[in-house]
């Protein structure tokens, strides 16, 4: 059982070994035969070829930032009201609008990027960040994880509170609140890394070199020299532009790993 | 093991691009060839290709099965397996015949969800193949990409994208019929 564990172990973590070292070798090291395990000479030409090629990098990097951000804000709050909506009252059409909002979360976004687009045109959208994150701003995820979580919250608190002549929006925000922090750090940390790693939308909807995220910056990396046989890939940038690019992912998930799992969990076993 | 879940789907497939790299420099290559293997051309190989894209799909998505799974476990009164033990069945018979049956919902959710996931699959397709050498991965998801935005021809990439609709309209149907709409959780 501990190899299989072991192996596991190293196969999940080898690529990300490989992406890391390769970023700080120089072009000519990582075409070298046979290749080296550890840069031999650490050469930051990799990131500088990065520079070179896609331009400013600091404002991509802030372009991805800005477009989580402004999808996990209103993610949150809606989030919340939609999740406690859906918990805790009953009111007309309530199916209807879960399946609806179900249904929406279901399609894939492949299909629904030509209609998007259409819409971004009409609204002069195109190209801007904005544009990227408003088709997600409801996040329909939020709202069901937040619905199962509070669904767990036993009801007689909230008719406690009825009770005691609490208004319903004291309800919500006095005592609902801060019992779901911790959904909330779970909801957030999704958020980002779902936003964070987005590529179709934003690849179809940006076109100025300027405006494009991250994982714009890979691609467009990664056919920098070509895919033919004429140029060979530039090794080194390619993982230079995904190393900046999987960092703060991989470096906020493991912060809040072992509580972010158990926080699933709980929820989990609703079902 | 939950980490390549994780990673931006872009920054993974580069990584996997790169470690697969073809010809002598290529680190998996290398390995291989310590062993007396020989390398391949992995993701620009018309044969390899496709099944290199699995493999990434599967070391990437395994963790969630796995987080989903144990979710279900621990779920799994632990009187169940007991009485089992008790009426004499073996670990194996125990884990046959008592955990996959009450795991069987979360298995279908799985099967289900992976479905419609792998279905459209786009961004590791454009990072490692854009389609593969000739059309070995031109998958569905990279097929309207490419026919929407790369040939701009957009009727055809709208018609695509009704009959992908009708077709996944029905896997919606059938997660939303088998789990009601309550518990959506993930």
């Amino acid at each position: 059982m501990d190899t299989i564990l072991i192996l596991t172990v190293i196969f999940t973590l080898v690529p990300i070994y490989f992406l890391a070292i390769t970023a700080f070798k120089s072009y000519a090291e990582a075409y070298s035969v046979p290749p080296t395990f550890f840069p031999q000479k650490f050469s930051l030409e990799g990131f500088q070829a990065l520079y070179k090629y896609v331009g400013d990098v600091p404002k991509i990097f802030a372009n991805s930032l800005i477009i989580s951000l402004m999808i996990i804000i209103p993610s949150i709050i809606f989030g919340t009201m939609a999740g406690y909506a859906f918990a805790a009252y009953k009111f007309k059409f309530k199916e209807v609008i879960f399946i609806a909002l179900l249904t929406k979360y279901l399609l894939p976004e492949i299909i629904l990027i030509v209609p998007w687009y259409w819409i971004m045109i009409q609204l002069k959208l195109v190209n801007s960040l904005l544009g990227v994150a408003v088709v997600d701003l409801i996040g329909a995820w939020t709202i069901f994880f937040m619905r199962s979580y509070i669904s767990q919250i036993p009801l007689d608190y909230i008719e406690a509170a009825r009770i005691d002549g609490a208004s319903e929006n004291k309800i919500l925000f006095g005592i609902i609140v801060p019992m779901i922090r911790p959904a909330w750090l779970v909801a957030i940390v999704i958020n980002f890394i779902w936003s964070w790693s987005s590529l179709l939308w934003p690849l179809i909807i940006l076109n100025t070199r300027d405006n494009y995220t991250l994982a714009i910056a890979v691609t467009f990396v990664r056919y920098l020299y070509g895919s033919g046989s004429e140029s060979p890939p530039h090794y080194p940038a390619l993982a230079a532009t995904s190393l900046i690019y999987t960092l703060p992912a991989l470096v906020l998930y493991l912060a809040v790993q072992k509580w972010f799992i158990e926080t699933f969990i709980k929820v989990g076993i609703k079902r | 093991m939950l980490i390549p879940y994780m990673l931006p789907e872009a920054a993974a497939a580069s990584a996997w691009f790169i470690m697969f790299a073809p010809g002598p420099i290529g680190y998996v290559n290398h390995i291989l060839l310590l062993f007396g293997l020989r390398g391949g051309t992995w993701f620009l190989d018309s044969n390899l290709a496709l099944p290199m894209l699995i493999i990434y799909s599967i070391w990437k998505n395994t963790g969630f099965f796995a987080l989903i799974l144990y979710a279900g476990l621990k779920a799994i009164p632990k009187d169940a397996i007991e009485a089992a033990y008790i009426d004499g069945a073996s670990e194996l018979q125990t884990y046959r015949k008592v955990i996959i049956p009450l795991l069987r919902p979360m298995i279908t959710f799985l099967i289900i969800t992976t479905i419609m996931s792998a279905w459209f699959v786009f961004g590791s397709v454009y990072v490692l193949t854009q389609g593969g050498p000739g059309t070995a991965t031109m998958l569905t998801g990279m097929y309207m990409y490419y026919i929407s935005f790369g040939a701009y021809n957009g009727g055809y990439g709208a018609a695509l994208a009704v009959v992908n609709t009708t077709i996944i309209l029905a896997f919606v149907y059938l997660q939303i019929k088998r789990f009601g709409v309550g518990g959506y959780g993930m």
